[in-house]
């Protein structure tokens, strides 16, 4: 029983003193609670798309020795407000050649898009909007409609600029799409189900338990979808769409004001869905280590309560971690050029997605779940992965202290170095 | 060779051809007879004693007939020609009829001909018979007259807009630009996207339009369209004089402001006659070595931020902020320096600004390790920039390519070791030329790479400077230039390549005729050859490795 | 199935009541004021030539078509991989296995001869 239907037999109970199975108006009451939910996570998502944006900026500040925002509210936390009231009292424009009804239909689809992913994100051990069978399928479906939206910013506007952008996104958010799809199947694989809650509770709270760490094929996998997602999400190496240097703003080069900001909202909400579902397909999602979801069921009241928000809290920190290597990527890498990311995409992304897909069916039938060897395959796995973290840990210590050493010796030398650093 | 037996040499092969041999001039020019030129030309392009491959600067020079003389008035135009094997070059001169001046183009014999061609039409009216496409190049399309005429008269309006200060500010904000003005000039493609890229478009590196013919992704042709920035610095020298054409030459190349400010100064110093105190050649050299790395600076990190590497870019920002903060202390501007002076420079080099500059180079060092881990060899980026836009050795002579476009593709020639000019032989440092990092040689790699390290033989001139500096004074007074007649060709190595600088005098405190050769000027001729096949993002890096800067071009 | 489909209608028709309230809002907030030159599209600062609607490269295409047949194929595996999970359980799992491989064989060729024709080659 999802936290809505809940919340709605509580309501029924207690305000209209009926039982919820039998009572005619039992679905309005959840209609309105959903309503009431969405509302919510609508605020959550505006909430969390903001910062994101303030947060980029000033990583990408200390990336490239300058400040980035800091005068809006302490530290300019708030400039993301700030931008969005901006955006509000910016002309509305609309292109005298623009072809309209796609022109302003193409946000309302980037938006509805980005936003009807939330609707099965399994936020904590409870938390989810609505938990469908077909999860996964869902998201696959939702997100491909801000493809829709953009080729129709695109074509809509009637600027060959935005029109690049817009052919440029439709083909590289198709192309990816596969890839992405055939790593997902994987995880379902695994799990033997489609609904986001499943797949979470498939896993457990311990890292040997995550389908990342199951084998090596669910290993490549996650960096297969996790590569396919940042294509997907339009960003940096796969900026394409939107390549300033190149078409000069893409798609959406003719919007202004909060149309315009619609597209941005769409993008850095779209970081956070596709760090999300990394984090709930391959890394174990809310799952708290050491007890089992059946137990967090069991308890009641402000136990109940207590764990929801643990499992919560757990979930954040791994999809704002992933959202963090997005970034960094973004302000690391240059971009790539059209033919390679198709090439990239169809030559080695799609063939090895479908290795993998392979590989894990034979795992699937050869090593019995639990048992010695799949045990094994385990700890080797999470091995490797401490493996991975503690060598890129190592080597950005190793940067850290060159640079340290560096500014030390430079330190009182009548520069304007060493640069200005966040609190 | 010299000049004297260049001429022996075309009178032997081409007899009748040479009207006069101008051998008291600084520079020696053969006159030549119009008709006569072509075959002059094939002939000192293709002799193998001659193999004059490189054609520096195509000058017109408008010469009415004077009131008091019977002579009879023409316009002159001027070939400087060059070697780069056989280190020799020469200077040729057709006088055409003034009232109809037509001379048979040199553009099939040397590319870069094409542009300098259009450029002496549009400027000067002169026609080239046999040009591929002679259409005017700074100016619209649809103005009249032309402005590097002596008797130019600018009319007062163009499509309504007035073209005087005067009539602007008695009249206020402009009326609507009347679209003809926007009129390019190149050929369409039928059935083809048409697209214009510039002028406002962030990777075109200021105000220069290509007008794109592509399909999808993959161009059928670009072709540069420029003048957007045409301020007619070359005309405004003629009005100015010489000592006021010296912070105009800061706007000719603001990347580089310290070049064309050393290139005029060595021009009328040569004109002149005058020598330059030892301390303040290492002034100019101090002064200019850091302009030049911090040229390369913007050129390397603007590159990365048009692949859509922004972080670079923003490093590389920082590490020149710190030049300009020295700039200011040496000469008080940031930017456009006008530091050099006819005979030393405006002030010295204090002890202290020669230790910020100790002081930063220390820091600056270990910086380019961190670039290149950075983003040097990041694998996207080698993969944007390797066998990208490649140009042969020989195309980048017959094109005109200069300095690190140049070297790039192999041909090991810098001005200040070739040509020597202020005290540059005394230093120690390398040629560097495309190594072809990445398998080819004079792909977009190799130039981004000879930048980079061309920035470190600055560092090391800098060193070797900064210890041999003399005592000494910083400036001789030189009293008011007033050259007598005579014709000078300077040019110095500057971050886009050779900064030449043409100067006929005529015995007034103004230039008769000054004109300026820039890298870019040149390196935008290239372009529309190599465009064809590029990717759209192809030729973002192509112009981006080629650091072509607006103003250079126009002006 | 339907009934876990009404959460998702009312979220999405609370994303387009909002999308749609936050741009009437801007209609209000915001100045209006048209302006021919504002209203013409974007080439960089001069007057666009040529029209917009144009043959366009056919690679887009291309790719349009392979990922039809692709993605579909992907999305057709979901329903297969959980009858597969419980045709391993009660032992069916070899024919499960053999008709997907069936599939997939196809469709790997025809990936395959794609890639041969140069169909995945940009230049």
């Amino acid at each position: 029983m999802n936290i809505i239907q809940h919340v709605a037999n509580l309501l029924i109970r207690s305000v209209f003193h009926a039982d919820p199975a039998s009572w005619p108006w039992t679905w309005l009451v959840q209609a309105v609670v959903i309503g009431i939910a969405a509302f919510l996570a609508f605020a959550f998502v505006a909430i969390f798309a903001g910062p994101v944006s303030w947060i980029e900026r000033r990583i990408a500040g200390r990336i490239q020795s300058r400040i980035g925002p800091n005068r809006v509210g302490p530290q300019g936390v708030l400039q993301w407000l700030a931008d969005g009231v901006k955006c509000w009292l910016k002309e509305d424009l609309v292109p005298a050649a623009a072809d309209r009804p796609l022109f302003l239909a193409a946000p309302y689809l980037v938006f509805t898009g980005m936003f009807g992913a939330f609707v099965v994100l399994p936020f904590g051990a409870q938390v989810v909007a609505a938990d469908l069978n077909v999860g996964i399928l869902y998201l696959l479906a939702i997100t491909s409609l801000v493809v829709v939206g953009l080729l129709m910013a695109g074509w809509g506007s009637n600027s060959k600029w935005a029109l690049f952008g817009g052919v440029r996104s439709a083909a590289q958010l198709v192309s990816y799409e596969v890839p992405s799809a055939f790593s997902l199947l994987c995880v379902v694989l695994l799990a033997g189900t489609l609904s986001t809650q499943g797949i979470v509770a498939a896993q457990g709270g311990w890292p040997w338990d995550w389908f990342i760490f199951r084998n090596p094929f669910m290993f490549a996998a996650f960096f297969l979808y996790f590569t396919a997602a940042i294509a997907e999400g339009n960003r940096t190496p796969f900026d394409l769409p939107e390549a300033e240097s190149e078409i000069v703003a893409g798609y959406n080069i003719e919007y202004s004001g909060m149309r315009f900001l619609f597209f941005l909202f769409a993008e850095w909400a779209n970081i956070w869905i596709m760090a999300a579902i990394s984090a709930f397909a391959f890394l174990g999602g809310w799952q708290i280590p050491g007890i089992a979801p059946e137990q967090i069921a069991a308890t009641k009241g402000w136990e109940f309560v207590g764990w929801q928000a643990l499992s919560w809290t757990i979930f954040l920190v791994k999809a704002t971690f992933l959202v963090f290597v997005v970034i960094q990527i973004r302000w690391t890498l240059p971009r790539l050029r059209v033919d390679q990311l198709m090439i990239t995409c169809w030559k080695y992304l799609v063939p090895l997605s479908m290795l993998m897909v392979l590989g894990v069916l034979v795992l699937l039938a050869l090593v019995p779940e639990g048992g010695g060897a799949d045990t094994i395959l385990r700890g080797a796995m999470v091995g490797l992965g401490l493996a991975v973290v503690l060598v890129s840990a190592l080597r950005v210590r190793r940067t850290f202290r060159v640079d340290r050493e560096h500014y030390r010796e430079m330190e009182g030398r009548d520069l304007w170095y060493p640069p200005y650093r966040l609190p | 060779m010299t000049p004297a037996e260049i001429r022996e040499r075309v009178s032997a092969a081409c007899p009748g051809a040479v009207e006069e041999f101008q051998a008291d001039l600084l520079d020696p020019v053969l006159r030549l007879r119009p008709d006569r030129l072509r075959e002059v030309c094939r002939f000192l392009r293709d002799d193998p004693g001659l193999r004059l491959h490189y054609l520096r600067l195509v000058t017109g020079i408008d010469r009415p007939a004077a009131a008091d003389s019977e002579t009879p008035g023409g316009i002159d135009v001027v070939y400087h020609l060059w070697s780069y094997e056989l280190r020799h070059g020469c200077q040729l001169r057709v006088r055409l009829d003034r009232a109809n001046p037509v001379v048979e183009t040199v553009s099939d014999l040397w590319p870069d001909a094409n542009w300098y061609e259009r450029e002496c039409f549009d400027l000067l009216g002169v026609t080239f018979a046999g040009h591929p496409g002679l259409t005017r190049l700074l100016m619209p399309a649809d103005w009249v007259g032309h402005p590097l005429r002596k008797d130019y008269a600018r009319p007062e309006r163009y499509h309504g807009l007035p073209t005087s200060r005067a009539t602007v500010l008695a009249e206020g904000r402009a009326a609507e630009v009347a679209p003809a003005m926007h009129d390019t000039k190149a050929q369409p493609i039928e059935g083809y996207l048409r697209l214009n890229m510039g002028p406002h478009h962030p990777a075109t590196h200021g105000v220069i339009n290509f007008l794109l013919e592509t399909d999808g992704e993959i161009l059928k042709k670009a072709t540069p369209d420029v003048g957007y920035l045409h301020r007619g610095i070359e005309k405004l020298a003629e009005q100015v004089g010489y000592v006021g054409t010296m912070p105009y030459t800061d706007r000719v190349d603001y990347l580089g402001a310290m070049f064309t400010n050393h290139g005029w100064a060595l021009a009328v110093e040569k004109l002149l006659g005058v020598e330059v105190p030892r301390r303040a050649e290492f002034c100019r050299v101090i002064a200019s070595e850091l302009n030049r790395i911090a040229s390369h600076l913007i050129s390397t990190g603007s590159l990365a931020m048009d692949l859509g590497a922004f972080t670079p870019f923003l490093h590389w920002i920082r590490e020149r902020e710190t030049i300009n903060d020295i700039m200011e202390r040496i000469c008080g501007a940031r930017l456009t320096y006008n530091y050099l002076r006819f005979g030393g420079v405006s002030r010295d080099i204090d002890p202290e600004t020669l230790d910020k500059i100790k002081h930063w180079i220390d820091h600056f060092e270990p910086m380019m390790d961190e670039f290149d881990r950075l983003i040097s060899s990041n694998e996207i980026f080698v993969r944007r920039l390797a066998g990208v836009a490649v140009i042969s050795p020989a195309d980048a002579i017959a094109y005109g390519l200069v300095g690190p476009n140049l070297r790039a593709s192999g041909v090991a020639w810098d001005t200040r070791r070739d040509e020597p000019y202020s005290i540059y032989p005394e230093f120690a440092f390398d040629v560097v030329t495309g190594r072809a990092v990445h398998g080819t040689l004079g792909d977009a790699y190799d130039r981004y790479d000879c930048r980079l390290r061309e920035i470190k033989e600055s560092l090391k001139i800098l060193r070797q400077a900064m210890a041999a500096i003399p005592e000494g004074e910083a400036r001789v007074k030189v009293p008011r230039p007033k050259p007598a007649a005579n014709e000078v060709y300077a040019r110095v190595e500057g971050p886009r390549g050779e900064c030449g600088f043409y100067v006929v005098s005529d015995g007034t405190e103004k230039p008769y005729r000054a004109r300026f050769r820039t890298g870019s000027f040149t390196a935008m001729t290239i372009i529309e050859h190599l465009s064809p096949g590029l990717m759209l993002a192809d030729l973002v890096a192509l112009i981006g490795s080629l650091d072509v800067i607006a103003p250079e071009i126009d002006r | 199935m339907t009934a876990s489909a009404v959460p998702v209608l009312l979220v999405l028709l609370v994303a387009v009541l909002f999308a749609a309230l936050f741009l009437v809002l801007s209609y209000w907030l915001g100045p209006r004021r048209r302006d021919p030159l504002k209203e013409s599209p974007y080439e960089c600062g001069i007057p666009a030539r040529g029209t917009v609607q144009i043959r366009f490269f056919v690679r887009f295409f291309l790719v349009a078509l392979f990922f039809l047949i692709f993605d579909l194929e992907a999305v057709f595996l979901y329903p297969w991989v959980l009858v597969f999970r419980s045709s391993l359980e009660s032992g069916a799992a070899a024919f499960a296995l053999g008709e997907m491989g069936v599939f997939l064989a196809i469709l790997v060729t025809g990936f395959v001869y794609v890639w041969r024709k140069g169909g995945l080659e940009w230049q």
